[in-house]
């Protein structure tokens, strides 16, 4: 029996009043050892191959690598736990939300009877720390249309299985 | 190939070597500068090419295409049964190819004279995956295409209710909902773009052939000019102008023909359920498409088609991002009383409320901060552009003017754009307008929203506003500048909409 009841505008179910969730507080930690690595590598490059006589470079070179890395870590570090703060998801019974930006903020909503496919990755340093990133895909973006990094591995998979799920029924009754 | 067996494997007709020797040369075209130049430079250069080496080396590479093109024929095998459309294909490398009926998204036909002849048709297939798993019957009946057609029908009337089909062959073509005259097809050529662009790329050098030609035709006309002496200086001016103009019109003259070449005849016609084109001159294009496939429907106006109060439609399907322009469902011209008629031919019963004229009233307008955040941009463009002058020694009266210059001169643009924002909205189904030179609409429905995105940037956040994103199959309807509890209702909204919807979005 197909039913058509008027539903009232403001009863609608809002994006605004979801109990957010934030992303693992290791992510931090990911995210600067990330950029240390990164950074380490370009030092220990630059001094050891002047030390070793590989590089014939001059003596500012090293210093100015020295400088940028220190400016780098330093905007890092405080532009790291902003960004973490600002992240969070949402699982509702019909979609999955997600926000994040420091500045530019973006909250993205998907239906579930929308996706077409869950993915988790972990890459190294993610591993290190116990980490996943879940990518969600629908029909519409190019790429995957939602990535949410730092989750707990073991979550990130229940939250992928579930999804899977949710996403298989709402096909099976549509 | 037996007849009685319709549902067996079949061959295309011979005649499809055709359709393979043209695959073939246009694969060659393609690849021209990889593979041709160098080896004919090789031929050429290293002097072994005499005459009679040339002719025999063309008559082997004659040969060996009719070959290939006929091995594809021989290779090529189809059959169309109870799940979909199988073929089989490939000389060296073996293709299979299977396509479900509700993969397909789309059904082309085009017949050339000669096809015509024998009643055979090129037929291609739309899916929604990427643009090489496109299947392509070369040289098949007619009348198998259209059998194709009454599958595909019934399989979705069998999806959508349950109910047995209507018939093997569709005949029923529906209502006519749009037929184009001779003089629309001169609207189109006139107003394609590639006349434009064309003309824009080729002025400056019709220009200098003009100014090139102006002594040649001097000495030619001669006499001409000397009897008209005082006119010489400007005579000149003149044949620059009228060859510049000669060539605009041969462009016009070329774009038209090309209309007439494509579209003479067009017809657009509707059962509710699908929608199909046919035109052509001498080469039939026939295009159809499963309403239920449509994405989002455009609908165009540039400043040459607001001449002549005409729209151009676009219906766009669930594409890959391999882009296929085949994928979209094109109306080269339609005149109003047809954009008025648009919400009920494409989304039936949800299109209702629904307007989609250009100058409608129904449109909300985005927030005025738009034009002030989008001038102060340009500001600081020209603040820019003026520091940089000053840098290069250019006096400072002068870079302060040209910095002022630029928001000055972007304003009366940015207000037009403001201007041309708008968003309606109804119960099943939303519509953007926006614009610049010409203006757009892009419709859709809120059940096939695919994914929300609110976004909003530091400016935005001290006005409260937000720029609202609808990502669907086919591309993306952005909504800037509208208030956030606004916004935050519609996406409310959509998402109802989209998660409450059981119906197939695809």
């Amino acid at each position: 029996m197909f039913e058509n009841a008027d539903i009232p505008l403001e009863s609608l179910p809002s994006v605004e009043e979801v109990s957010w969730q934030p992303i693992a507080r290791s992510y931090l930690a990911e995210l600067i050892a990330g950029h240390v690595v990164g950074l380490g590598i370009a030092l220990l490059v630059a001094f050891g191959g002047t030390a070793l006589g590989i590089i014939d470079t001059p003596g500012s070179v090293p210093k100015g690598v020295a400088l940028y890395a220190a400016v780098h870590l330093l905007v890092v570090a405080v532009w790291s736990p902003l960004s973490v703060r600002h992240r969070g998801y949402a699982l509702r019974e019909h979609d999955l939300l997600y926000r994040l930006g420091v500045l530019r903020r973006k909250l993205i909503a998907i239906p579930f009877n929308r996706i077409q496919h869950v993915e988790t990755t972990s890459g190294v340093t993610e591993r290190l720390f116990g980490l996943a990133t879940l990518v969600v895909y629908t029909a519409g973006g190019s790429g995957g249309d939602l990535k949410i990094r730092g989750l707990e591995t073991d979550r990130a998979h229940r939250l992928r299985e579930h999804i899977l799920r949710r996403a298989g029924q709402a096909d099976e009754s549509g | 190939m037996s007849p009685a067996d319709p549902d067996g494997w079949q061959r295309a007709s011979p005649l499809s070597v055709l359709f393979y020797v043209g695959q073939i040369l246009r694969g060659v075209a393609r690849n021209l500068f990889q593979a041709v130049v160098p080896a004919t430079a090789v031929v050429i250069g290293t002097g072994w090419a005499t005459r009679d080496r040339l002719y025999s080396l063309a008559g082997a590479l004659l040969v060996t295409l009719i070959l290939v093109a006929v091995g594809r024929w021989l290779r090529f095998r189809f059959r169309i049964d109870e799940e979909g459309i199988r073929i089989r294909q490939g000389i060296f490398q073996r293709e299979e190819l299977d396509i479900g009926y509700g993969r397909i998204q789309g059904i082309n036909t085009t017949q050339n004279p000669i096809y015509r002849l024998f009643g055979l048709v090129d037929l291609s297939l739309d899916t929604a995956g990427s643009a090489k798993a496109e299947g392509h019957l070369p040289a098949i009946t007619a009348d198998l295409g259209d059998r194709l057609r009454g599958r595909i029908r019934r399989r979705r009337d069998e999806s959508a209710d349950g109910e047995a089909g209507k018939g093997e062959a569709d005949t029923d073509e529906g209502e006519t909902v749009l037929a184009l005259t001779p003089g629309d097809m001169v609207r189109i050529g006139l107003t394609s773009n590639g006349a434009l662009i064309l003309l824009a790329v080729l002025a400056p050098l019709v220009d200098q052939l003009g100014q090139r030609a102006g002594p040649w035709l001097e000495r030619m006309f001669g006499p001409v000019a000397e009897a008209l002496q005082d006119l010489s200086a400007g005579a000149a001016a003149f044949v620059a102008v009228a060859s510049i103009l000669a060539a605009a019109m041969l462009l016009m003259g070329i774009s038209i023909l090309g209309a007439f070449l494509r579209h003479h005849g067009y017809t657009l016609s509707s059962d509710g359920e699908v929608i199909r084109s046919r035109g052509g001159l001498l080469t039939t294009h026939e295009h159809s498409m499963g309403l239920g496939k449509l994405q989002v429907l455009r609908i165009g106006q540039g400043p040459l088609l607001r001449l002549f109060g005409a729209f151009r439609v676009v219906a766009k399907q669930a594409a890959s991002h391999a882009v296929n322009t085949r994928k979209s469902f094109l109306i080269p011209l339609a005149p109003p009383s047809f954009v008025a008629r648009a919400p009920a031919v494409f989304f039936g019963d949800e299109g209702r409320d629904l307007d989609l004229r250009i100058d409608g009233n129904g449109f909300h307008s985005i927030s005025r901060r738009y034009v002030r955040s989008r001038t102060l941009l340009f500001g600081g463009i020209g603040a820019v552009a003026g520091l940089l002058l000053i840098a290069i020694n250019v006096p400072l009266a002068v870079a302060a003017v040209s910095a002022l210059l630029v928001p000055a001169a972007a304003w009366p643009l940015i207000l037009r754009r403001y201007a041309r924002w708008g968003l309606a909205l109804t119960a099943d189904a939303a519509v953007v307008r926006q614009g610049f030179v010409g203006t757009t609409l892009q419709s859709f429905l809120l059940r096939k929203v695919q994914r929300v995105d609110v976004v909003q940037s530091p400016f935005q956040r001290r006005h409260a506003l937000v720029t609202l994103q609808f990502v669907l199959a086919a591309e993306t309807v952005t909504v800037p500048w509208i208030d956030e509890t606004v916004a935050l209702r519609l996406c409310d909204r959509v998402l109802y909409r989209v998660e409450s919807s059981r119906l197939a979005w695809l």
